[in-house]
């Protein structure tokens, strides 16, 4: 089951990337730009496991391993920023966090 | 012999240093007494070195004393030396003589003036800065001097300062004798070009050798009678502005804002005279240039005439006699170019008497009114100040030259000069100048004694009733007083003592003063002859006929201001005609400032507004608006949206991808 | 076509679809749950590359503990508050976020296609992979040896960096009463 080459999962990993991206500029509602973030990591993670198969090297999969556990902890963080923000707050919308307004 | 020149120079230097840096703290008489003592003994060592001088025999009595040595470079070496000759001592001895009269005089004049003593360290200063001019002994510390007695008449002149009039006459005067400074100095440059020193016995020699090679090395340019021309009247040039002859005389009436020993002093005594000074001292200079001896005539002729007209029809007292003063420095620059130089010497030392004590008189009169200077508010002061009225006349009848008074040996000395040059030379230009001197005798005559007259006799025309004293002067020139109604003069009384004792001292000189100079038996031209050369003399009965020719010129010319102005009281009409021609001084003034202020000024306006705004809005404003401007423009993207800054980044690492795309 | 390339192709549309979803749903619980489906659909790429093990972890975490957590804070969020329904104030943000997306998938994708790897030959290497995998005693064995071999700094220091974020959401989640 490897017959697809290296830049197949590549181009995957890089639509997904961008749509991430995407989704991070696009929406406002902080929650789903986490997620988009998560997005991008997942990508990236895609990425590494392809050149991990394609470099016969199971040093990719600990890189995989390192972004999830990072990815992980930042989203614990995150979250507990955004909640401590938005408690107080009627909407959940980025745009209102623009006081560093110069 | 004696050369006591370092402590003539050096105690009124002490004066000016004490009284400037702690005056403020001492009392009035204290500074009276250290700045008029230091004086007295300046006096006192310049008498002492005129008697020993006089033990002398005649080849002996010039002494130099090198004080340090200043400059030694190369082929140029200038010390700071003080040369004690028979020029030096009779200059000194009027410098420092004078001096200590006006010194004590300004005790009782400048009486209740807040600036007293900064009054009396400025006047120390000038007697300092003169004493220096008259006894170097090389042309660059003359030239020091000469700045010096400059800036003392600047400061002098601008002792008022809270006066707008006196503050802009002090700086016309300055402007006016910076132009004489600068050709004082191109005259030095020359020198030093051509004779490689700037000592006066050198040059001196050089002159007389310039046949034979004059120096060793660097070889010598050949010292033409062009060269000496052009040295003779670059030096003219100087005296013309601090003598103010025409054309730069603009400043001397106006220099009649300072106060009146000021005036006395430094423009009718001493300073006026350095140009005078300086065309004797560089005698051997201008014997031989005698194209240059006509100029010096003509224009000393010229300024003499020129001011003797204008001082004919003014009203201000100080005016009046600032006129004259220019219009007998002409006089003694003529006498000076017919090859006089003695009788030039001689008309200044009694000049210095009777005008020191016209001014004084002046200053009497102006300060028992309460500083009024106009003679259409004056008259009938006969009476309330009869010593002051006796030494005008005195010194009235020694400037008008009357006999036996001491002006009328010293100007007839001139006239017999420039007789007997006219004579000898074929050149009309000396019977017009003897002509001029004659003209302006009567004239002197008369303006002297419309002043007086209008001064003392009739009734008082002033419409204010007189203060006394002159502090009102410092404020605005005018005063109001005590006096009733019905006596406005009640309260005018003659000044002080401090003021009257030196003007009698000076009125006996007016009269006795010029008995030195009695034709052929003239000791004071004996004197300088060593060092000035003999004056050119006449003989028999032409020298009656001058004589008594210039005689009934003056008493025509007192005559006619009797008839005018003695005889019935004057009233004087708004100037209209040639009366206001005169009056406006010829439009002179007019001329130079259409033709020289007026553009400069227009010149300086144009830089400022365009040049300095554009610099300062180009540059530096220019900057500063430009990171302004960018700044405000940059600020815009700090819109606060984390989404923007997000797009940024992410706009960045697109454009990064794409250029990897394209150049892989 | 071979089934490998049958069961990638689905996966790409499948992964792709749910990240557009993501992206598109208004709903955020909407959001969360097609992300949910594109972790799994990654975890399934992670199999047909042979690392079971990481699959599963990817399942385990983050399909698992991440999105649980992601679930709280979405559902208790949106009872507090209400949508963000109002007029996007940055109107050239979506036009330039899309537009500049477009180029850089479109770069990336032309530069994937005319590098070096899309013409090298042997892209797949399953046979050399599997071999070390299995010259360490297996999938797990492998994983675990690379990671205490090689990598057991970092993994030292993801440790502490998991004790920080946890006192840091500790911290940050208290509510703010008077006492503070």
């Amino acid at each position: 089951m490897g017959e697809m080459p290296v830049t197949a999962y590549l181009i995957v990993s890089a639509l997904l990337f961008t749509i991430g991206t995407i989704g991070v500029l696009v929406r406002r509602n902080p929650l789903v730009m986490f997620m988009s973030i998560e997005l991008m990591l997942n990508a990236v993670n895609l990425s590494f496991m392809a050149f991990a198969h394609f470099l016969n090297s199971v040093d990719g999969w600990m890189f995989v391993f390192l972004v999830l556990t990072v990815a992980a902890a930042e989203v614990v963080v995150g979250l507990a920023i955004i909640v401590s923000i938005f408690r107080t707050r009627r909407s959940i919308d980025v745009d209102d966090l623009n006081s560093l307004k110069g | 012999m004696l050369n006591l020149t370092p402590y003539i120079l050096g105690l009124p230097l002490l004066g000016f240093l004490v009284v400037g840096l702690f005056g403020k703290r001492m009392s009035k008489a204290v500074i009276g007494g250290i700045a008029c003592s230091a004086i007295l003994l300046a006096f006192l060592c310049a008498v002492a070195d005129f008697f020993s001088m006089l033990g002398q025999s005649v080849a002996n009595r010039s002494n130099d004393v090198t004080l340090f040595h200043w400059v030694a470079s190369g082929t140029l070496t200038i010390n700071f030396g003080l040369l004690s000759d028979q020029l030096s001592a009779v200059m000194l001895l009027i410098v420092t003589g004078v001096g200590f009269l006006i010194h004590v005089y300004s005790i009782g004049y400048m009486g209740d003036d807040e600036g007293y003593w900064r009054f009396f360290s400025f006047l120390n200063l000038f007697v300092f800065a003169m004493a220096l001019l008259v006894a170097a002994d090389n042309f660059l510390f003359l030239l020091v001097g000469w700045a010096g007695v400059g800036l003392a008449s600047f400061l002098l002149i601008g002792f008022w300062y809270t006066r707008p009039s006196a503050v802009a006459a002090a700086r016309k005067a300055f402007v006016v004798n910076v132009i004489g400074d600068f050709g004082l100095m191109l005259a030095i440059f020359m020198l030093f070009k051509f004779f490689h020193t700037l000592d006066y016995s050198r040059i001196f020699l050089g002159i007389s050798q310039r046949n034979v090679a004059p120096s060793p090395l660097p070889p010598p340019s050949p010292i033409t009678g062009d060269v000496l021309t052009a040295i003779a009247l670059l030096l003219f040039v100087a005296a013309v502005a601090k003598s103010a002859q025409l054309p730069l005389h603009v400043w001397l009436p106006d220099a009649m804002e300072g106060p009146t020993p000021v005036s006395a002093l430094i423009h009718a005594a001493t300073m006026v005279t350095a140009g005078v000074y300086l065309v004797a001292r560089a005698a051997p200079i201008f014997t031989a240039a005698p194209n240059a001896l006509v100029v010096v005539g003509i224009i000393g002729g010229a300024s003499s005439l020129f001011a003797a007209t204008i001082a004919c029809v003014q009203t201000d007292i100080k005016r009046v006699l600032a006129y004259s003063t220019m219009s007998q420095l002409g006089y003694m620059f003529m006498g000076e170019a017919a090859g006089g130089f003695s009788t030039g010497i001689f008309h200044l030392t009694t000049h210095a008497y009777f005008k020191a004590l016209l001014f004084m008189c002046a200053g009497a009169v102006i300060h028992a009114l309460g500083g009024e200077q106009d003679m259409r508010k004056m008259g009938g002061l006969r009476s309330r100040l009869p010593y002051t009225f006796w030494m005008f006349v005195a010194s009235g009848l020694a400037l008008a030259a009357i006999f036996p008074f001491a002006g009328f040996w010293s100007k007839d000395a001139i006239l017999a000069a420039i007789f007997s040059t006219a004579q000898a030379h074929t050149n009309p230009v000396w019977w017009i100048l003897y002509a001029v001197g004659i003209l302006t005798a009567a004239l002197t005559g008369f303006y002297t004694f419309r002043l007086i007259f209008t001064v003392f006799l009739g009734s008082y025309r002033g419409t204010e009733v007189p203060a006394h004293g002159v502090a009102a002067v410092a404020r605005n020139g005018n005063g109001n007083g005590n006096g009733s109604r019905n006596d406005p003069l009640a309260n005018v009384h003659e000044v002080g003592a401090a003021m009257l004792i030196p003007m009698a001292i000076l009125a006996v000189l007016s009269i006795i003063g010029g008995f030195d100079g009695i034709p052929r038996h003239s000791a004071i031209g004996d004197f300088l002859a060593p060092v000035l050369g003999v004056s050119p003399d006449l003989s028999g009965g032409l020298f009656w006929f001058s004589l008594l020719l210039s005689l009934a010129a003056a008493l025509i010319g007192i005559g006619i201001a009797w008839v005018r102005y003695g005889v019935r009281q004057h009233t004087f009409a708004p100037a209209r005609g040639l009366v206001k021609f005169l009056e406006r001084r010829y439009y002179i003034d007019d001329l130079y400032n259409a033709v020289i202020v007026v553009p400069i000024v227009a010149v300086g306006n144009v830089l400022r507004n365009f040049a300095e705004d554009a610099a300062l809005d180009g540059g530096s404003r220019g900057v500063a608006r430009t990171v302004g401007a960018t700044s405000r423009g940059l600020r815009r993207l700090q819109t606060g949206y984390v989404r923007n800054y997000a797009l940024a980044i992410f706009v960045g690492a697109a454009l990064i991808v794409l250029f990897y795309v394209i150049h892989p | 076509m071979t089934g490998a390339q049958i069961a990638f192709f689905v996966l790409a549309v499948v992964a792709v679809a749910s990240a557009l979803g993501v992206i598109l749903f208004r709903n955020a619980v909407y959001s969360m749950l097609s992300l949910i489906l594109n972790l799994l659909s990654l975890a399934f790429f992670f199999l047909t590359l042979d690392a079971m093990f990481v699959a599963t972890i990817q399942v385990l975490i983050y399909a698992g503990a991440v999105m649980i957590l992601f679930l709280f804070v979405v559902t208790m969020l949106s009872q507090d508050t209400s949508n963000t329904n109002g007029p996007d104030r940055l109107r050239w943000q979506a036009v330039a976020g899309v537009g500049f997306g477009v180029i850089l998938a479109g770069g990336l994708i032309i530069a994937l296609l005319n590098g070096s790897l899309a013409h090298d030959a042997h892209a797949a290497g399953l046979d050399t992979l599997s071999n070390a995998i299995a010259a360490l005693g297996g999938n797990t064995q492998a994983f675990g040896w690379a990671l205490f071999h090689n990598f057991s700094f970092p993994f030292e220091i993801t440790s502490v960096l998991i004790v920080v974020a946890i006192l840091g959401a500790v911290v940050l989640g208290r509510r703010l009463t008077s006492r503070n």
